[in-house]
């Protein structure tokens, strides 16, 4: 991997900019089936209360996780 | 594969597999990593969804027409279903149910039997049926 050095402000826009993406994507997918609760949302694709779920369902775990991990790496670098 | 191949990676060897078993049949790919998934526009209309997480979990859904259920998908994830090959398992076209899968989740197992079955369109029958399988 390579290293560059890059000024935290725009590192932070960066992060913030992906940080709205998963957001809306994360939105989008709840709004679609009615459903305000991500993990609840998870669950009911993964035991069949919700049909058809399964695909919307992949995609949010991971974005979920993708999330999760920039307000670690945020969260981390304020510590700096 | 182990856990440690990452969505993208499996997307990327799916991408190529696709290029190369297909090249004729594809009228536009999308790469979508952002979205977890790759977008497939065939020549005849169909589309195809490829879709892998960091879960190791996977789908791969084959869209014939907008009209409900008019789809067949091969996935792991909705786990409900007792059959041999679970939690891999076949939603054949216009069915809700889920039946055995021959599918693992590792690109270079699955998606050239995904290739085979498109381009022999057994998948266009809803009776179609994978038969006694193990995970």
């Amino acid at each position: 991997m390579t290293t560059i050095p890059v000024k935290k402000e725009l590192l932070e826009e960066l992060v913030d900019l992906k940080l709205k993406f998963l957001h809306d994507e994360i939105d989008k997918i709840l709004t679609k089936w009615d459903y305000k609760n991500p993990e609840k949302f998870l669950l009911h694709a993964k035991n069949g209360t919700l049909e058809e779920a399964e695909p919307d369902a992949i995609t949010l775990k991971q974005l979920l996780k993708d999330r999760e991990e920039l307000f670690k790496f945020k969260i981390s670098w304020n510590d700096v | 594969m182990s856990h440690s191949t990452s969505y993208i990676s499996k997307l990327k060897s799916s991408k190529l597999i696709l290029e190369k078993e297909l090249p004729r049949y594809i009228e536009k790919l999308f790469f979508e990593p952002k979205l977890t998934r790759i977008r497939i526009k065939f020549r005849d209309g169909i589309i195809l969804y490829i879709q892998f997480n960091d879960f190791d979990e996977y789908a791969y859904s084959i869209i014939f027409s907008k009209i409900d259920l008019d789809r067949c998908r091969f996935d792991n994830y909705d786990d409900k279903w007792s059959v041999s090959s679970r939690p891999h398992h076949f939603h054949p076209r216009n069915k809700k149910a889920g039946f055995s899968s021959p599918m693992t989740g590792i690109p270079n197992h699955d998606i050239p039997v995904i290739c085979n079955l498109i381009l022999s369109m057994k998948l266009f029958s809803p009776d179609f049926r994978f038969e006694n399988l193990k995970a």
